[in-house]
This record gives C-alpha cells, structure tokens and sequence, in this order.
C-alpha cells in the first residue's frame, strides 16, 4: 500500500514534470516567434532557449530517477536547481523585452505598430508560460518525499 | 517527518527561486533608475547643505512664485501665438471681427474639437492644460455656437482626425488618412442653431504630424483613396474637407466664413483662396496649451491687435511637385537582404535616400524658378516638367498659393532700405536698416525681411535667386525687457529696424574651389525688402528692370568687383569639402543628376529607386570599421581620472564659473572622476552624473524638448524652489509651449530669446540641467511628419530662431542640445537611412542653420541624428563630427546621440573616434539583454586611441555642463545623500523576505532531514 502510495506521488511528479517541459517548450517558441515578429523585440538570445533546455533536461531526469531510485534529498534539491534556471530565463527574457515594453506602451511612437504588439503579446505569453512551468515545478517540489524501503 | 520535510523543500524551492527572481528584478530596476524615477516621480538621491543654500546658486529664476512662472507661461505662449499667427486672406477686411457685445460664432470641422496643439513623444504639450478654440474664444469676447460643439463632441470616437503614417524600420509604407466628418453626419447637424451664431462661421482644417512618422506625395501617401480625388495628395484637401466648406458655404446664414490651418506642414489650399466665399485664412500652426487666446485676441477687433506672423514655409499648390519630393519616401538598396540578414534589421542598413535636387528647396526652387522664367527662359524654367497643371508651362502662378514669408495685417507698412543708415560689406558683415511706415489706419507690428539676390551666371555655382539673409520686428528696440511690454506702430508713424548679417551665412560652397571652399562671385548683388521672398524677388527684378516699378527704396544693389574665395574662417580654421562620399555618384557612378537652374527641363529630379549596394558599400554600411587595439601602453592614463570610491578631494563645483574649454580646473575634477564611470555615463547619457560621489556631483536633470520641459513642477521643484503640496500649481506641467513653426513665423528674436529664458527659468525651479532642444532640421519637404517640431524650410530663419531661444536658455544655466545634427529630414526609416546629397546643398540648407547656432548661439550640446552621413552613422561620421563640426566650426561642446535602439548600428567605439561623446541611453540594457560588451575598463585601458578619445568626451561633457543648473545649489560642502524611494524599498523588502524565508525554510528542511536519518538509524 505504502509503495502504491509512493508511486502515485511519483507518477504525479513525472506528470508534472511533463507538463511543466510543455510549458518552458511552448515558452521557448513564443519567445521565438516574437522575435520574428519583429519591431523592437530582436535579438536572439541564446541564454534563454539553453536555459530552458537545462531546466527540462534536469527535471525530467530527476523525475525518472525518482521513478527508478526513490527519492533522495539530492533531487529535492536538482528541483530547486530547475526553479533557478527557470527564474534565471524569465527575467533575462523580461530583462531584454521591459525597454521594448516601455517604448511601446509609454509612448506613441509605435501605438499604431501591429506586428511590434503581436511581438509584445507573444514576450507577454512567454513570460506567462515559463510563470506556469515554474508553478508546476513548485508543486512538484512538495511532493518528492523520503522514501523508507521496507 | 516525511510530510514535513517535503513541505519544508518545497517551501525552500518558492523562497530561492523568489530570491533570484527578486535580486535581479532589482538589478533590473537599477539600472532603469532614472527612468523609474522619472515615471513614478521620485527622487534616488538629495543633496544636503550647510549654510544659507540662496549663495550656492548660480542661476536664480526672474520668477519667486509658481502663480508668477504659471502666468509667464500663459502670457509669453499667448503672445507667440498673437505674432506667430499668419494672415493668409483677408478678403474685403474681413478680419477682424467686431460686433456690439459677444461675437456669435459657430465653428465647423472635427479639429475644431481635436484640435492638434502640439507634436508627439518629447514635443508634446501637457493635454490636460490645452485651452481649445471654444474655450479661448469664449473668454475673449465670443459666444461659441455650443450644439454644433456638441455636435463634434459627440462624433470625437468616429472622426479621430488622422495622421501620418508609421514610418520606423519598414520596408513598405502605408497612406494616412484625414477623417474630416462626411457629409451624411451633417444631417443630424443642430441646423436650427446656426443663425443665432452667425457673425462668422469658423472651420478649421489640419494636418497631424507626429515623430517616427512622415506624409508621402501622390497615392501612395493616401490609405483610404475614398477619400480623395485621383491625382490628389495627402496634404490637399480631402473630399470630406471640400464638402465641408460647400456645406458652410451653402448655409447662407454665416456673415463671414474663416478658415483656420491647423498644420504645421504646409498643406494645399489654392481652392481656399481662390473661394471668393472665404474671406479669410489664418495659419496658426500647432498652438501649444494657450495659443488659442492669441488666435482669439487676433479675431476680435476689440483686442487692437493685427497679425504680424509670416509663413515659415512655401504653401505650393500642388507639394508632390516640388524636386525634393521626387525622392521623399521608402528607397531599399536592392540587396539589402545581403547587407543584414536579421529580420530585425539589427544594423539598419537597408535603406536610402537621394536628395538630388542640391540646392533648391522650398522658395529656393520656386522663386529661382520663376526668375529664370522671366530672366532666362532657355534654361528651360518654363517648360512642363514639374508643372502642376498637365501638360502646361510651368507657371508660378499656379504652382505657389503663397510664398515664403507671406503674411498680411489689418494694417498696411511701407519698407524702405535707408543706405545712409546701412554699412554693407558684402565680404563681411554689414548692418542694414530698414525704415518702416504704418501707412494703414491701426497700429501693428511689422516683420521686417531682409533678402539678398547673389550675381549667377552660367558655369557658376548654383545659387538661389533670392536668399533670406536676416529679419527684424518693429517695436522690440523700444520694448522693455520680459514680453510683456508690446510696442506697436501706430498709424503714420514709422520706425528704423536695423538688421545685421553676416557673409558666412550668404557665400555658395564651391566643391570645385581647391579643396573646397565658399565663394562670392564678383558681380553686383541686391539687398531687398518686401513681404515674403517672392515679394523681394519682384523688387529685384524690378531693379534689374525685368518687371514694371520703383525698387529703389526696397532694394540696395552693391558692387563686388573681385570674387572672393572663403577657405578658412575667421577663427582661422581650413575649410574643405568633408562630404565628398555623400555624393551618390562618388559609390556609384551615373546615379544622380543634380538639379541645376542653368537647365531646369534636363536636370529636373528623378526618383532614384532600386540601388544596388557595391561591394565596397556594404563593409561601411555594417558600421563595424574600428577594431579596439589590444594590449597597447595607456600608463600616461593612469593619473588623468580618478579611482573608484577614493575622492582626492577635488570638488566639482571648482568649474563654477569656469568657461574657457582650456581652463586646467576641467584636468583636476577628471582627476577625481573614476574610468568606470565615465564609461558608465558614456552609455547611459548621464542620466546618473551623481554616480560621481568623488567629486560630490549631484542630480544633472534631463529632459525634452522643443515644446517645452516633459515635467511637472511640483515634484521636480528642489533646492529653494522646492513646491509645497499645497500649492495650486504643484501639478502644473512645463511643457506648454507652441509649436516651432509658430515661433519661427513671429519673425521675432526677441520672442524667441524670450521662450529661451522663460524655458531656463522652468528648468532652474526643477534643477533641469540638460534640455534636448532646439529641433533645427530643415523642411525639406512639407511631406516630413516631424516638421512641427522644426522652425522653417529656410536656414537662417532656423538657425537664428535656435541661437535667440538657446542664448536665453543658456543664460539661465541651461545646457541646449540642438538637434538632429544633421540631414533627419525625414522620418522614414530614420534610423540607419544612408542619406545622399551634394556638399553645396548640404552646407547652405540644412547645415547652415546649425553652423548659425553654433556660431551665434553658442550652443554647448548637440545631439546627432537617427540617420546615415553617405553611408556611415550620423554620429561616426568623420566629415560631420570630425572635420566640420570639431575641425571647422571648432565647437568643443558634447555630442551625443539620439535614442540608441540598435547598438550594432550605433555602435559606440567608432562614434567616440569620431568625435562623439554621450551614447544617449536610458539603461544599460539594450534589447539583446546586454550593453555595448567593450565598454569597459578592461578593453578600453589597453587601446590608447580610445583612451584619448574618452578623456576628450568627459573634456567637452565638463565644459558643457560645468557652468551650469548642475551645480546650482551645490558649494564644496554640500553632501548628495542616496534616497531609497518606494519602488526600491518594496524590491528590497522582497529581496529581504526572500532570503529569510530561504534560510528559514531551508534551515527546517536540514534539521528534518537530519532527525529523520537518525529515526531511520
């Protein structure tokens, strides 16, 4: 029963694990998409997609080692090495998007530029999906718990 | 255990991932520190003193109240708009209007309810402060018909008037639109109302300009074709406008119907003064918070005063004409997809424009035009080409509705050159006094324009038939000091105007002279007066006896006997041709024929469109032509600047007073000023001087614009003029000012000295050190969206109006910054668009009227343009920054750029070689997420070229800011003490928050981890 019980929560956190990679990949494309967009949001910067990719890479892996070893105090904290990542990129995407953002809705300059809001609304959207990756990477971060074999 | 120990990491898990995302939130917020203050008006650091502060202040406001500056404001605005205002038809003296008590007037067109009252971004007047027509009107002896205003009101969300069109990094334009009512809307119009308002009905019609966007001739300037009939331009008027003016017409009721022109490019509106049922027109340009009581004084008799305002501009009939507007618009190099491969257009390479006309812009086309007609028709002047009307002569008659400097009174004034009162040095200076008559029955005010028509024969240089040379107004010599004083000449009256102009600002460039150089041709040249300079032109003429009349009183005709050539200045500099690689011909040979008057019909401008950019081109249009040199010695470096957070004690209020750029006092307060720094403020505009703590710098304040300070009183106010909150005015906002074409047409130096001072005085109440103004581009082409924040089509007018405004100004401790150092004479693709012209038209139309404000302002900033010099940014370009602007004109102020949006096009190292020392720029953080990576000390100390270039870009910041507002309120022992306002407290409190909830959690998580390892055991 105990073990039932433990891989529910394990399966729980491979979902979410799943889940939140969902979230960080749509991020990623609508952080792309946006700078294809075109107006002020340019510039490709590599950080963000490696970022992100890290993030995925370490939170399904932690989810499948969890799967196969239980849990362990180290995956707690690979989990919060992934909120980390995730942080690291939001902000470094804001960070190079809030003088766009400025120039857009703080003046006229560009208030008739459609294809420069089509770029804002997909940053907007990036922001918001890596928000949800992380929320779900929050979650998951309560439900690791310490496994007693036997 | 284990639930706790979950909870406990996953709470750890929230905490740290709010710490990182708190930390640089406030890393962020930091470096966006000024422009969060700005926005959230709050303040990140103060400076505190000992002492009565009223002796640290170097420049003390004429104004001890905010009742008093407020009023300034009201009254200096109200009086530019009274003489800035143009009197274009006054059929049967029409104007001015007078009734026994309220003059009952109904006005027509959406902009008499969304009027235009200023330009957009930094030249935006405070909307909540406009005064509308109705509301001027209504305090100034008028009832305004208020169901028709209703009427507009209530159609405001349909009928937004339109405007130019968006016009950054594009490769393909769109139209504007108008968006005048339609007729159909007239039928639910309160009709019955209109008798009991029926002295004058009032329509006003316009044109919105606005920054980053441009107007274009013909169809592709016109988005909805609906609107307009085939052929028509953007800039006529459109069916729904003609519609308007028959429906007026056709009421019947109205005793006068008068038109309005709210636009500050020119528009076409021969059919206006050709209706014999409009019987006035009045230009009022973009009217600022409280012009319109100066409009309203103007139409009531009441007022005693007559209009003394003349056009800034030439009102062509039909402006898509014009040799300028043969190229105006969208020009992509046709592999510009090679150039730069972004998407973005990252080195905004991908465009051009070829300005092929030379020299004949605005009146310098049309009246040199219609003096060949007369004088030498085989030069072609009268053939069809850039007619107006289909297949026939060109005709100035129906090419020009009214000419430069155009403008009637209710008086009438005789002008007379007095030559026993005048001292002409035609190679030199001279003083020319004109004698003025009020031979009219009301007194008024008279502008007086001074022309000169230079010899020209064929194989010469070209020249304009007649040049604007100097203007100026009756009654200011007697006037007293302030603009409160108005002087007018009374009828029978008259009064000596002396005016006094200067060689340098009349000899042609010769490219072909040695290495360059100006020339005076010998021959005999004419000093005219008259109304505007197709009326000059005619006494000219009539002197040369090509046309029926007396000149001799309006024109002075002066003999030079040698030609003279002018290859250095007064000041002893070498003048030479710096613009050799702007000629298109030069890259790509064949490209360009200029305009010439000696064959109007072969060289009339074509549109010069789909260029290929050489080979050799397209390294100079990827901009990266400066490599940092790696490990050179600098050691001679290493005690000019100071070091970081170790003061030598030297304070920099020792520049107080200090304005001699060789001054040793500049050296010591470099001494105490860090690298780090200095390169810190290179790129972020100084928008943070107090980083300086070494040498106790404190607050520099920046702001623009042409309009007037973006700021508001209250919360700027500090020092002694600190604003209670109390105070009525605490929300005043400065930036109330009319447009610069009003000012311009006031044909007044005064006036514009006086917005100078009164502009000073706003920025000593709110400690505003920098101001980016005056904006000096010349209109080239009425089709360019930003010309309400430019003075005039002519570049003496400009460059006068800039110098009076920025001696006023500067008087006041405030640093002006001219702009847009130089050929930004249109906003399309603004940034990056490689500009092409000849040296001769560059040097006596756009770069003259800065050369003016350089040399008789004295200005002490510039700002560069968004554009490309040939093929090379504004602000790298050697032959711009380097040789004429540093060299020739020798001009040892700051330099900076505009707005840096793409920093591989603005790229700093080649624009600091070139001369150039501020990169103006709100934060750090660029779009790519990241400054300029080699700005930093560690590159920069090991490339020696740059390191002088450095010292000289903190030289010439020093020497423009030193004698300033900055140090207003700042003696050797005043300390500037950091301020932590709310944004930063709350990102602090997160911060703080964060990290105990990471320890706190944290800690938990170890401790449970550990009694569960032990329960285990």
């Amino acid at each position: 029963m105990k073990k039932e019980k433990g891989n529910k929560k394990h399966g729980l956190r491979f979902g979410l694990s799943i889940t939140m990679s969902v979230f960080l990949v749509l991020a990623t494309l609508a952080y792309v998409i946006g700078i294809y967009a075109f107006g002020y949001y340019d510039d490709f910067n590599v950080l963000i997609p490696m970022l992100t990719v890290f993030a995925i890479i370490l939170s399904v892996a932690v989810a499948i080692l969890m799967e196969k070893k239980g849990n362990q105090e180290i995956f707690s904290l690979l989990t919060i090495a992934v909120s980390a990542l995730i942080v690291v990129a939001l902000m470094t995407l804001i960070s190079a998007r809030v003088y766009s953002f400025a120039i857009l809705l703080l003046s006229d300059l560009e208030k008739d530029r459609v294809d420069g809001y089509r770029a804002l609304y997909f940053s907007i959207g990036a922001a918001g999906l890596y928000m949800f990756g992380l929320i779900c990477n929050f979650v998951a971060g309560f439900i690791g718990t310490k496994k007693v074999s036997g | 255990m284990k639930r706790k120990t979950g909870i406990y990491a996953g709470l750890t898990n929230i905490f740290v991932a709010m710490l990182i995302f708190a930390v640089m939130a406030y890393n962020l917020a930091d470096s966006y520190r000024a422009t969060l203050d700005e926005r959230l008006l709050t303040s990140s650091s103060k400076i505190v003193n000992t002492g009565p502060e009223e002796d640290m202040y170097d420049y003390l406001s004429a104004y001890s109240t905010t009742d008093e500056l407020v009023t300034a404001h009201e009254m200096l605005n109200e009086r530019l708009q009274a003489e800035g205002t143009v009197l274009l038809k006054n059929q049967d003296h029409a104007l001015p209007l007078s009734t026994e008590g309220d003059i009952k007037v109904t006005l027509f067109g959406m902009r008499s309810d969304l009027t235009q009252f200023c330009g957009s971004i930094g030249a935006m007047t405070a909307r909540v402060q406009n005064v509308s027509l109705e509301e001027a009107l209504n305090e100034r002896g008028f009832a305004v018909n208020p169901e028709m205003s209703a009427f507009y009101k209530g159609l405001e969300k349909d009928y937004k008037p339109g405007s130019a069109s968006s016009a950054s990094s594009v490769v393909e334009v769109q139209g504007g639109t108008v968006n005048e009512v339609p007729q159909a809307e007239y039928a639910n119009a309160p009709q019955d109302s209109y008798a009991a308002y029926a002295d004058a009905a009032i329509i006003v019609l316009g044109r919105d300009c606005s920054e980053a966007r441009d107007f274009y001739p013909g169809e592709t300037g016109i988005a909805n074709p609906e609107e307009f009939e085939e052929g028509d331009n953007i800039l006529g008027l459109s069916l729904d406008e003609k519609a308007l003016i028959s429906y007026v017409e056709s009421q019947g009721c109205f005793d006068k119907i008068i038109v309005l022109i709210n636009s500050t490019s020119a528009m076409e509106i021969d059919g206006l003064k050709n209706d014999e049922n409009i019987d006035a027109i009045m230009w009022i340009g973009a009217p600022g918070n409280y012009g319109f009581y100066g409009v309203a004084d103007l139409l009531n008799a009441a007022s005693g005063m007559s209009p003394s305002g003349s056009l800034t501009d030439t009102y062509a009939v039909n402006t898509a004409k014009s040799p300028a507007a043969q190229n105006f618009g969208l020009y992509c190099w046709e592999n510009y997809k090679d150039i730069d491969a972004s998407s973005s257009f990252e080195l905004r390479a991908a465009w051009y424009l070829v300005c092929n006309e030379s020299i004949y812009d605005g009146y310098k086309y049309y009246e040199t035009r219609y003096y060949d007609s007369i004088v030498n028709p085989d030069s072609g002047a009268a053939s069809e080409i850039g007619s107006s009307v289909p297949g026939a002569a060109w005709n100035y008659d129906t090419e020009v509705s009214y000419p430069f400097g155009y403008g009637l009174t209710y008086t009438s004034f005789t002008e007379e050159i007095v030559p026993e009162l005048s001292d002409i040095q035609i190679d030199g200076t001279s003083t020319v006094t004109v004698r003025v008559t009020n031979t009219g029955d009301v007194a008024g005010k008279d502008n007086v324009q001074l022309y000169l028509a230079l010899p020209y024969a064929a194989g010469q240089v070209e020249k304009s038939a007649i040049q604007l040379v100097g203007y100026g107004k009756t009654g200011e010599a007697q006037e007293a000091e302030g603009f409160e004083d108005v002087v007018y000449l009374q009828p029978g009256e008259s009064e000596d105007v002396t005016i006094t102009i200067e060689r340098d600002y009349y000899a042609s460039y010769d490219t072909q002279e040695g290495d360059g150089a100006y020339v005076l041709d010998a021959g005999t040249y004419y000093l005219a007066v008259g109304d505007g300079a197709h009326d000059a032109l005619n006494h000219v003429l009539s002197a040369q006896g090509y046309l029926d009349g007396d000149a001799s009183a309006s024109t002075l005709a002066v003999e030079l006997a040698e030609k003279v050539v002018i290859d250095e200045t007064k000041e002893g500099q070498p003048i030479q041709n710096q613009f050799e690689d702007c000629d298109i011909n030069t890259l790509i040979p064949g490209t360009a024929t200029y305009l010439t008057r000696s064959d109007w019909a072969g060289t009339f401008p074509q549109e010069i469109n789909g260029l290929t950019a050489t080979a050799e081109m397209i390294p100079l249009l990827k901009n990266d032509t400066y490599t940092m040199a790696v490990g050179e010695d600098t050691s001679e470096y290493e005690d000019v600047f100071g070091t970081k957070n170790q003061s030598n004690g030297v304070n920099v209020c020792i520049l107080k007073g200090v304005t001699d750029y060789e001054d040793p006092a500049y050296d010591e307060v470099i001494s105490n000023m860090p690298l780090e720094t200095i390169l810190y403020e290179i790129c972020m505009e100084y928008s943070q001087a107090e980083l300086y703590t070494e040498v106790k710098a404190g607050k520099l304040g920046l702001s623009d614009g042409p309009v007037g300070l973006l700021k508001p009183l209250g919360i700027n106010a500090m020092g002694i003029y600190e604003v209670s909150k109390d105070d009525p005015n605490y929300d005043y906002n400065l930036n109330t000012y009319v447009s610069p074409p009003v000012v311009g047409a006031t044909f007044s130096h005064k006036l514009a000295y006086e917005e100078g001072k009164l502009i000073g005085d706003d920025s000593i109440w709110v400690h505003n050190t920098w101001l980016y103004a005056s904006a000096m581009n010349n209109h080239r082409c009425p089709y360019n969206g930003r010309n309400n924040e430019y003075y005039s089509e002519d570049p003496i007018l400009t460059g006068y109006m800039a110098s009076d405004t920025v001696i006023g100004a500067q008087e006041n401790g405030v640093v002006c910054t001219v702009k847009h150092f130089a050929f930004n004479n249109m906003e399309t693709n603004r940034e990056g668009v490689a500009t092409f012209f000849d040296e001769q038209a560059g040097r006596e139309n756009e770069l003259r009227g800065f050369q003016i404000v350089f040399e008789v302002g004295k200005t002490k900033s510039v700002m560069t343009s968004f554009n490309r010099i040939g093929l090379t940014f504004s602000s790298a370009d050697e032959g711009l920054i380097t040789g004429l602007l540093r060299g020739e004109w020798d001009y040892k102020g700051a330099v900076g750029t505009d707005m840096v949006k793409a920093p591989l096009y603005e790229s700093w190292e080649e624009c600091l070689m070139a001369g150039t020392d501020i990169m103006l720029n709100t934060s750090p953080i660029n779009e790519d997420g990241k400054a300029w990576e080699t700005l930093q000390v560690k590159y920069v100390s090991q490339d020696a070229d740059m390191m002088a270039a450095i010292y000289e870009s903190i030289h010439h910041t020093l020497y423009a800011f030193g004698d300033s507002i900055w140090l207003n309120g700042l003696s050797a022992d005043s300390e500037v003490v950091r301020l932590y306002p709310y944004w930063e407290v709350i990102i602090i409190s997160v911060v703080g928050f964060a990290a105990i909830g990471t320890v706190v959690f944290g800690l938990l998580w170890i401790l449970s981890l550990i009694k569960s390892r032990k329960k285990v055991k």
